[in-house]
């Protein structure tokens, strides 16, 4: 009985606890800052990479993954074949070739193919790569894998020359840009300026015949990676994979060779462009060279701080939440992988804001490489860039297997991205701020300033900023 | 008291049924057949839902061994609440609620604290003082009083003693919280929105962190701080602006108001003047009736289970009391008995001719049809303006602003963007034949060819986490959740009787709107106006 009694008071007292417990959780706000709210480490690790992979005789690598999310299917293939590559414009018509669908079928009986699978299809031309994407309900898998094996094997080339390549959105439009429409404008300002006389130039004048022989010596089993994900019995669809795409050519493309870089600038340069819009867009920046692998993390780092386009950046408070000046300011790290690319930094804003925003940005810069970051900067970028943006490159079948897929074609080994957390992790601030030296130069970039200029210009100065022109010139200010 | 429902309504009939057999038996039939619909659904949605003894509402659809949880809360609010010449007051509510609490953005509360309530005050006065000078600020113009810009001086001094205090405040501003804690665990589509019905707040965290988005979206819910009030104002401006450089914008707000007679919900997102009309005061009156714990709604879609959540909901959002409903809107559009016309003259957009009717909400039975009678006329249309040598684009949709579905009466929209402006009546006439073509069914192959089109379309959405917890979430307040399944099972059930009998009903001519763009040079004949 007293044991018995006893152990009815601890179950009381317990359930006392219990409730006070509860009522006390219930009763106030818990203000635990996130920092002390120990939060645990995410448990998910990536699917090898082996377990994925299939590699064909021709060289062909694909990657194979099941994805239950729904009944979908999606065939992404990508061809280390760009814009830089071949006779001028042949790239741009072996893309056109590529959307036309496979040699010997007719546009309309290819686009009705289309039609009844409810698919999505689309190529996208880039310097380097092209990709193409198939997707499908996962009834058409089968007739999704045929139509993409073909139209990889032979695509339907035209004997005439092109269209223009430019986006659809700013096409016909004083030499192709729409400066008028949007921040997409200053985009193709800027880029066709960085770009002159480079390969990876915008060109409209390829032939048919020249993207023929460009396909022929660039879409090669070597030179193609394939992502097949969806809700697929992946055993099936390695087989069909296999039957599919063997009877592409095999062999490879010299991975060494590299593009010519970009001459640098000696100063700043400024490009107008006049549009009677109620806004100005601004896209200034440099020429960026290929990333060595020993600089890649803190730069990534360096420019998550700095402005990679989301709401906790340097740029966007600065522009945006301190001074209200426009919706959006944020920096565009876009390197090449054998070839120059570029680091551009993107904002737009009611005329009387454009040089403030033009100014604040550059003092963001200036910021950047000349002091050291804050640690709480670096724990956000760090936690941001490998338990963010890195894990979800990798979270789900169809995003693993693209990931793996890009990967292959651009280093034919999955080292970098194994290695990525922990190099992330090793940045310290001193390796920011290196990185911003290095890899940022005020001094010698391109502005370009699509908008209504006269109203531009004569704004009144709001906190000291200069003159239009004057940020063009060689002792430019800031 | 603890509400817990799985979205298996197959189940729940089944044993509604085993309960009420013997008196169901003569009427049985109909509902097993509900049944049986649901158990072949195509459409796997395991939704399952809590509602807390305070009124908020979690629902989580599991995907175990997902690494990662899209997670939302949705608030029953939106434009629809707004009043005239406060347009944009819900948008502008959305962006201050990113500005922090008194644990969140501030590095010194108890200096900042004595500012904030100055403005308060000064505000008041401010308030007062605009009141009390109604005859000098009241608009007299017809065409330029957009840009009556008139104050008294005390005004320009209360304005100016705010913009001080606004000013002295960022000396204790903690910039980026509480977006930077999200992103520094693994946040990322971190956003929100605001449409004429819901206001949502997203984020997609690792599974093991979702506590972090309970502690901060409580916080948010109830102690936001409505810093740098002034710069919201005016990146409110900048969004406009963008919307504006866009040359249709003001053609499509145009046509919605002329759509509509008297809802909210076809009202813009503010004008300028608007803009300049918010205070801190008519922002509170906002924030504190309709963020309410028994006003918003959890989604969780991704790798957590319903049990495992409940606990943690509780532990962040269960002190919370639940405060009087919101107060809703009680606009009910009349029904339609004229057809109307708008002709937008511009130079800058191509000539396009558009037909609008109204339709009912989701929740309403006729509307999940509605989607598949748009693809078969958008087929027909690009069909039949071939046929006619027209050369134009197509675009079939129900949207209003920028939303496309709506719990209250809205419209369907066929346009053609022509070309060549001199083809616009024959564009006008392909639009009206064709829409009548739909009074008599459609054949079976067209409309099961809408109906795969469809089933694409959703499971491309159904398949990335966050779009999924935003149908789920936007659902909810349009009508259910459970509506969902139901509208994805009613269209697929659509027949091409159902639709012909939709195009008998709605579109008629009391109930339709014409819009038509052209340019101001070309001349209006009667011919091109019909």
């Amino acid at each position: 009985m007293k044991g018995f009694a006893g152990m009815f008071s601890a179950t009381l007292a317990l359930a006392q606890m219990a409730v006070w417990f509860s009522a006390s959780s219930a009763m106030a706000q818990d203000y635990t800052h996130p920092k002390a709210m120990q939060l645990p480490a995410p448990a998910f690790q990536r699917p090898a990479a082996t377990d994925l992979q299939l590699v064909l005789d021709n060289g062909l690598v694909a990657y194979v993954a099941l994805d239950r999310r729904a009944p979908l299917v999606t065939i992404n293939a990508y061809i280390g074949v760009g814009r830089g590559h071949g006779d001028p414009g042949a790239a741009e018509a072996m893309a056109a070739a590529l959307r036309r669908g496979p040699a010997g079928t007719t546009q309309e009986v290819f686009r009705a193919a289309l039609a009844d699978m409810q698919a999505e299809y689309t190529v996208t031309l880039g310097h380097e790569e092209t990709q193409l994407s198939l997707d499908v309900l996962a009834e058409d898998a089968n007739a999704a894998l045929e139509l993409m094996a073909s139209v990889i094997r032979a695509p339907a080339f035209e004997s005439t020359a092109t269209a223009p390549s430019v986006s659809a959105a700013s096409a016909g439009v004083d030499g192709g840009i729409d400066y008028a429409s949007s921040l997409q404008g200053a985009i193709d300002l800027f880029e066709s300026r960085l770009f002159e006389g480079h390969a990876f130039a915008r060109r409209a004048d390829g032939s048919g015949a020249a993207a023929k022989v460009l396909h022929g010596e660039m879409a090669r089993g070597g030179n193609i990676t394939l992502a097949v994900a969806g809700d697929i019995d992946p055993a099936t669809a390695r087989q069909q994979v296999r039957a599919l795409f063997a009877g592409i050519a095999e062999g490879s493309v010299d991975s060494e060779a590299v593009f010519d870089p970009l001459a640098a600038l000696a100063s700043r340069s400024l490009v107008l462009a006049d549009v009677d819009r109620d806004q100005g867009w601004v896209v200034m920046g440099h020429e960026l060279p290929v990333i060595p692998p020993e600089d890649e993390a803190a730069l990534h780092v360096m420019d998550y701080i700095l402005g990679a386009y989301h709401l906790d950046s340097r740029l966007y408070r600065s522009s945006r939440e301190l001074r209200g000046l426009t919706n959006d300011n944020s920096s565009f790290l876009q390197p090449g992988v054998r070839g120059p690319g570029s680091y551009t930094f993107r904002t737009y804003g009611r005329p009387e804001a454009v040089r403030l925003l033009i100014d604040v940005t550059l003092r963001q810069l200036a910021l950047m490489r000349d002091t050291r970051v804050t640690d709480d900067e670096l724990l956000v970028a760090r936690g941001a860039l490998v338990d963010g943006l890195y894990a979800e490159r990798y979270a789900t079948g169809l995003d693993a297997a693209n990931a793996y897929a890009v990967e292959w074609l651009r280093r034919g080994s999955h080292d970098r991205s194994a290695s990525y957390p922990e190099r992330i992790a090793a940045v310290t601030a001193e390796k920011v701020q290196a990185a911003a030296r290095k890899y940022i130069h005020p001094e010698r970039m391109t502005i370009a300033v699509v908008g209504p200029l006269d109203r531009i210009r004569s704004a009144a100065a709001i906190e000291g900023e200069a003159r239009l022109e004057d940020y063009g010139r060689p002792a430019s200010p800031r | 008291m603890i509400h817990s429902i799985a979205s298996d309504e197959g189940s729940i009939i089944s044993r509604f049924l085993s309960a009420w057999l013997p008196a169901l038996l003569v009427a049985g039939a109909t509902a097993l057949l509900v049944s049986a619909a649901n158990a072949e659904s195509r459409y796997d949605l395991p939704i399952r839902e809590h509602v807390f003894d305070n009124g908020l509402r979690l629902l989580v659809l599991e995907r175990p061994g997902d690494p990662r949880v899209a997670a939302k809360i949705f608030t029953d609010m939106g434009a629809i609440h707004e009043t005239p010449g406060l347009l944009g007051a819900a948008h502008f509510q959305e962006h201050l609620m990113f500005k922090g609490t008194p644990t969140l953005g501030t590095t010194d509360w108890g200096q900042e604290q004595p500012l904030r309530e100055r403005m308060k005050a000064v505000e008041a006065e401010l308030i007062e003082e605009k009141n009390r000078a109604r005859n000098a600020l009241r608009q007299r113009g017809a065409i330029d009083s957009y840009q009556h810009q008139s104050e008294t001086p005390r005004m320009a001094e209360l304005r100016a003693e705010l913009a001080a205090l606004e000013a002295e405040s960022t000396k204790y501003r903690l910039g980026g919280a509480p977006n930077r804690w999200y992103q520094a665990f693994g946040g990322t589509n971190l956003t929100a929105t605001t449409e004429q019905e819901y206001m949502k707040f997203d984020i997609n965290l690792p599974v093991e962190r979702i506590d972090l988005f309970f502690r901060i979206e409580a916080d948010r819910m109830v102690n936001t701080v409505f810093r740098e009030f002034e710069q919201e104002r005016m990146i409110l401006v900048e969004q406009r602006l963008g919307d504006l450089n866009t040359p249709s914008t003001p053609y499509y707000e145009q046509l919605s108001a002329v759509t509509g007679l008297i809802h909210p919900v076809f009202w813009p997102e503010g004008y300028m003047t608007d803009f300049f009309e918010y205070t801190r005061t008519s922002q509170r009156a906002l924030y504190e009736t309709y963020f309410v714990v028994n006003n918003s709604t959890i989604v969780l879609v991704g790798g957590v289970s319903l049990e495992a959540m409940i606990p943690r909901v509780e532990h962040y959002f269960g002190w919370m009391k639940a405060a009087p409903e919101p107060t809703r809107t009680p606009a009910v559009e009349p029904r339609p008995s004229a057809e109307r016309r708008l002709v937008y003259r511009n130079d800058e957009i191509e000539p396009r001719v558009e037909h609008r009717y109204l339709i009912p909400g989701v929740g309403h039975p006729d509307r999940p049809a509605f989607d598949v009678l748009g693809r078969v006329a958008a087929e027909r249309l690009a069909a039949a303006a071939g046929e006619e040598g027209l050369s134009v684009r197509v675009n079939v949709n129900t949207r209003v602003i920028h939303t496309d579905r709506f719990g209250v009466p809205a419209t369907i929209n066929f346009e053609l963007i022509l070309d060549n402006e001199a083809q616009l009546a024959q564009a006008e006439t392909v639009l009206a034949t064709t829409l009548d073509s739909l009074t008599q069914a459609p054949t079976q192959a067209e409309v099961a060819r809408a109906q795969k089109a469809l089933r694409a379309e959703w499971y491309r959405t159904a398949r990335d986490a966050s779009a999924l917890a935003f149908e789920i979430g936007h659902f909810q307040t349009m009508d259910r959740w459970q509506t969902l399944q139901h509208y994805l099972d009613a269209r697929d059930a659509a027949t091409p009787a159902d639709i012909a009998r939709l195009g008998e009903r709605y579109f008629i001519d009391d109930n339709r709107t014409v819009g038509m763009a052209r340019s101001r040079s070309h001349g209006t004949s009667a011919e091109a106006m019909r």
